[in-house]
């Protein structure tokens, strides 16, 4: 079934509970919050009526999405603002031109699929979709890794059978995977992030930003990566940063510090308050629930990245 | 409830508070292991739920070592939340063995209600008391969109039902219904679910949803008849399905139920022994249902319940294109049994003209043959005569039958006018064709009267030679008793008497010695000077019919060549010898019999023999004399003899037709053979006293 299917260009992996879904949930939000004119649009009917699932869940529910329960696959299509184009010859007129348009293809799987040792359809279809891609979004969570450890099995295990498809024959003779990789720390709002980005040192106040909402600068994010890991309950964590940097090319690997619902802001005050940031609070009846307005950190940010990336990649190679 | 089969089970879910994902948390043990477990029902996941997909049932296959088994789960609505503070749903699983389940067919509603009622706690396998599989129940579920549902199945895609706001149950029960509109071991390979999420990748073939995958499913709008471009396999199935509802519908399903074994919906040959089943189906309940509502048929047509018949009038006629040929006669016993007369007020009703049209196709299939019409006679005895509405159905069904029966049909129904534009419509060939086929005498006589009447005398000679002269038709329907029809024949292509050269053509004509019956009518049409071409071409069918070929076919053709000429003529002769009892005959071969009688004439006969002498040999023949002999004669003949020799043919042929000839026919013969030798002779008085004695 898989096979006759499109490659999705970027495929999306993590363990369970990283954040991925909620992650792709942000993303349109995050879309129309930033002046961009950036629009999502399902590329097909499922696809689309997945994303105004996703996004009613944040926005109107107020509550995360449910547990993914089998590889789900969004086909969709960023369309940005056209570009306008100053003819040199009639430099008094501006044309406007194609909108550019990213194909985003995520695959999101149910965590546990990287880890299961045997095979099974699903992860034949994860995998080689992985094959096919040429961009990931790698999700990280800090607290899971804190509390169970397992974040490098998971990555180990899924890059090594990558790595035995791709790498076997000639192709790739620097014996490097051909992938982009975003590296998403997840969830920077839970103050167990937070407070350790700010322990490090790591973290400063966006002067661009009228809340000051505290950031972990881009030339940043790396370290910030490399200390979580160390940070973790295992000590084969340390070596996930190596392990990344083995399989890829340094210089398609980029950490972003990111955060699907964001901080939440007193809107009296409009400013970041370090005592009352809490946007993700456990109702007693209801659960887990978002307190306030959804503001995502770096949601779209890695995503237009290996948009344009692929993009032009893609002009290069004429894929 | 009387199905107990011994069930497996597992349980997928999560515990409370685990970071991990979902997985099976339990399962009874004996049978598959918790691996297999999982496998399987991650490979069937109907993808993420949304709250209204809850509570879900899905059902779906495995096979491991050899066996295969059929699973249903039920997935109930979150109670309790993760490591992560999602709530998480449990997945109740229970399988069964298909070699059990193929044994008593099960629907998923059985087991899903089975199911409710266990503890899944534990490590064994537990009972499930399954209700009984219910076809009529089912028949009253499968609406038009589990029918399309089914056809699309067939066409190896995934069918998604959208558009659909009905309660779970009511989505299994459609889902059951499906399936029992496909035989019943394509549940082996059927993976159904009342609720899917499209954008996962899932394995589901038949189920509801939101909205359609993007990629190779149909999708199916509930209860609303969007006109799709079928492709055939299921378009046939789908018009195959259609002609079943309520009673009819409950067998269709109770029969498909009965299939058992194992079908693959992703082999094409699968798929299509399906269609295969049910068109046999079709066919044998078509056929019984035809045995049980013809009687009825007849019986309201004899109480003149018009709108009776007229109800039956419709369901027989659904059945007309299935019945075969095996199930005619049982339909034309019950008619034969029960058609007894038809009550005056149906006789100018129009539904009762429909009905002996139905009929007629019921008994004798599409078109009526001549045998058809001999049982048609037997069938419909008991009206006694052709009624009206039946005279008016055959002529509806002429049209569907050839020139032959065509014209018969007009006999039956007595349309002499509908004969008549019959005929006049037929070239001089189809014409002549009729009479080749007919064997009939009546056909034969109307035949040659539209002959007579064609202007074209021309190509109507032409064609009666090109036919033989219709010699062999004419005697095999009138035998002995032809010779009127053949002089008719002969009328009709020539128009006058007829000239040696016509004799001859018309011999040469034939491939076979002709009857007698033809050889006195070519006598009672001949004119004058024809004796010599009669005889030779005679001698020459007589000749090919014994094989005789190199000197004595020579000797033979120039006894013929001597008999023909003058009598004047003086040959030498051998002495006379005395001459008593019969010519010999010992030898076998036609050559060695004929050199044998030509021995015996020399012997006893001065040669060439004189006309007595011909006489005389011919008296002494043996009766009735071989042809050998009669050609021994000819071979030892002398001049004139040919009248005698011509003479006593005729005499011959008379004798054994003479029952058979009018006064009339024997003046003509009379004549004809005075005109053929010459007036020299005259018809002896012998032939009046056998026409006398007969
Ligand atoms: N505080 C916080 N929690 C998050 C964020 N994203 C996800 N989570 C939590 O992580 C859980 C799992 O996220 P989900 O997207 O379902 O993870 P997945 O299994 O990788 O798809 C959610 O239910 C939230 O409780 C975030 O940006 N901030
Ligand atoms: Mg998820």
């Amino acid at each position: 079934m898989t096979e006759s299917e499109p490659a999705p260009d970027i495929a999306m992996w993590g363990a369970s509970g990283s954040g991925k879904t909620a992650f792709l949930a942000a993303l349109s939000i995050a879309l129309n919050k930033a002046e961009t004119n950036w629009k999502l649009v399902g590329e097909n009917q499922a696809s689309g009526a997945e994303l105004i699932k996703l996004r009613n869940r944040l926005l109107d529910d107020r509550t995360f999405p449910d547990s993914t329960e089998s590889l789900t696959y969004y086909n969709w299509l960023l369309i940005g603002p056209p570009e306008y184009h100053r003819q040199w010859w009639r430099p008094w007129r501006t044309q406007p031109g194609r909108a550019p348009r990213i194909r985003l293809d995520f695959l999101d799987p149910r965590g546990g699929l990287y880890a299961e040792s045997q095979a099974s359809v699903d992860k034949e279809a994860l995998v080689s979709s992985l094959v096919r891609s040429r961009g990931l979004i790698y999700m990280f969570d800090p607290d899971r890794e804190s509390r169970v450890g397992d974040a490098f099995k998971h990555l180990d295990s899924a890059l090594n059978e990558v790595a035995a498809q791709m790498l076997a024959g000639n192709e790739y003779a620097d014996g490097k995977l051909p992938h982009y990789i975003a590296v998403c720390i997840t969830k920077y709002d839970d103050p167990r992030v937070l407070t350790l980005a700010d322990r490090w040192g790591l973290t400063e106040p966006d002067l661009n930003d009228e809340m000051r909402i505290p950031r972990v600068a881009e030339d940043r994010a790396r370290e910030f990566f490399h200390r979580l890991c160390r940070h973790g309950r295992s000590h084969n964590a340390e070596m996930i940063v190596d392990l990344i940097e083995t399989y890829f090319h340094k210089d398609r690997v980029k950490f972003f510090v990111t955060s699907s619902v964001g901080m939440y802001i007193d809107e009296r005050h409009r400013r970041f308050d370090p005592d009352d940031f809490l946007n993700v609070i456990d109702d007693p009846h209801r659960g887990l629930m978002i307190r306030g307005p959804v503001r995502p950190i770096n949601v779209m940010e890695p995503v237009i990245w290996l948009g344009g990336m692929l993009s032009s990649r893609s002009m290069r190679s004429g894929r | 409830m009387t199905v107990l089969p011994t069930a497996h089970w597992a349980v997928l879910g999560k515990t409370p508070q685990s970071l991990d994902d979902y997985d099976v948390i339990g399962s009874s043990t004996g049978a598959l292991s918790k691996a297999e477990f999982s496998d399987w029902l991650k490979s069937f996941s109907s993808g993420t739920v949304e709250p209204k997909a809850l509570p879900r049932v899905a059902a779906s296959h495995f096979s491991r070592g050899g066996e295969s088994w059929l699973g249903l789960s039920l997935q109930t609505k979150p109670e309790s939340q993760d490591g992560f503070h999602r709530p998480y749903t449990m997945t109740w699983h229970v399988c069964l063995r298909w070699e059990q389940v193929s044994k008593t067919p099960i629907s998923y509603r059985a087991l899903y209600e089975a199911l409710q009622r266990k503890d899944f706690s534990g490590e064994s396998p537990f009972r499930l008391s399954l209700r009984d599989y219910d076809p009529p129940r089912l028949a009253g579920v499968a609406n038009a969109t589990a029918r399309r549902a089914a056809a699309l199945l067939l066409t190896g895609r995934p069918v998604c039902v959208v558009r659909a706001e009905l309660p779970m149950e009511q989505r299994l029960d459609f889902l059951d219904a499906v399936a029992a509109l496909l035989p019943y071991g394509m549940r082996s390979g059927l993976a159904v679910s009342t609720w899917t999420n499209s954008a996962s990748r899932h394995r589901i073939r038949l189920s509801f949803a939101e909205v359609a995958p993007a990629h190779g499913a149909w999708e199916l709008p509930w209860e609303r008849d969007v006109p799709h471009d079928l492709p055939p396999e299921a378009r046939l199935y789908e018009q195959e399905l259609a002609q079943y509802e309520h009673d009819g519908l409950t067998r269709l399903i109770r029969r498909l139920a009965a299939l058992g074994r194992p079908l693959d919906l992703d082999s094409e040959t699968d798929r299509a022994e399906a269609l295969m089943r049910v068109r046999e189906h079709t066919a044998i309940s078509l056929a019984s249902s035809v045995k049980q509502v013809l009687p009825e048929s007849l019986d309201s047509l004899a109480r003149a319940d018009e709108v009776r018949l007229h109800e039956l009038n419709a369901h027989l006629s659904q059945a007309l294109d299935r019945v075969t040929d095996d199930d005619r006669p049982a339909y034309r016993d019950i008619v034969k049994r029960n058609l007894t007369r038809l009550p005056d007020r149906l006789a100018g009703s129009p539904t009762t003209e429909t009905f002996f049209g139905i009929l007629l196709r019921l008994l004798y299939g599409p078109a009526l043959h001549r045998h058809d019409l001999e049982n048609l006679c037997l069938d419909l005895g008991g009206l006694r005569e052709v009624p009206r509405p039946l005279a008016r159905a055959l002529k509806a069904a002429s049209a569907r039958c050839d020139p032959l029966v065509k014209l018969l049909i007009t006999y039956l129904i007595g349309d002499a006018g509908m004969r008549q534009q019959l005929l006049s419509n037929m070239t001089v060939e189809e014409l002549l064709h009729l009479i080749g086929r007919s064997r009939d005498a009546t056909v034969l006589d109307s035949v040659l009267r539209e002959l007579g009447g064609r202007g074209d005398r021309k190509e109507v000679a032409q064609q009666l030679h090109r036919h033989r002269y219709l010699v062999k038709p004419i005697s095999a329907c009138l035998g002995d008793a032809g010779m009127e029809h053949h002089r008719s024949i002969l009328q009709l292509s020539r128009g006058r008497l007829l000239l040696p050269g016509d004799v001859k053509e018309i011999f040469e004509a034939l491939d076979e010695t002709p009857p007698q019956a033809f050889m006195l009518a070519i006598v009672a049409e001949s004119g004058r000077g024809t004796g010599a071409a009669l005889l030779s071409g005679l001698t020459a069918h007589a000749l090919r019919q014994l094989g005789l070929e190199g000197p004595i076919k020579r000797e033979i053709e120039d006894g013929l060549t001597r008999m023909t000429a003058p009598a004047l003529t003086r040959a030498l002769r051998s002495p006379r010898r005395l001459f008593g009892g019969r010519l010999p005959a010992t030898t076998s071969s036609q050559t060695g019999r004929i050199r044998t009688v030509q021995d015996s004439l020399r012997r006893h006969f001065p040669t060439p023999l004189t006309e007595s002498d011909v006489e005389a040999a011919l008296d002494r023949l043996e009766h009735p004399a071989p042809l050998a002999d009669l050609l021994a004669i000819m071979a030892e003949s002398g001049p004139g003899t040919a009248p005698t020799l011509i003479y006593w043919l005729a005499h011959r042929a008379v004798a054994q037709l003479n029952s058979r000839l009018t006064a009339e026919s024997l003046a003509d013969i009379d004549q004809g053979l005075q005109r053929m030798t010459g007036p020299r002779r005259a018809l002896p008085l012998v032939w009046r006293s056998h026409r006398g004695q007969a």
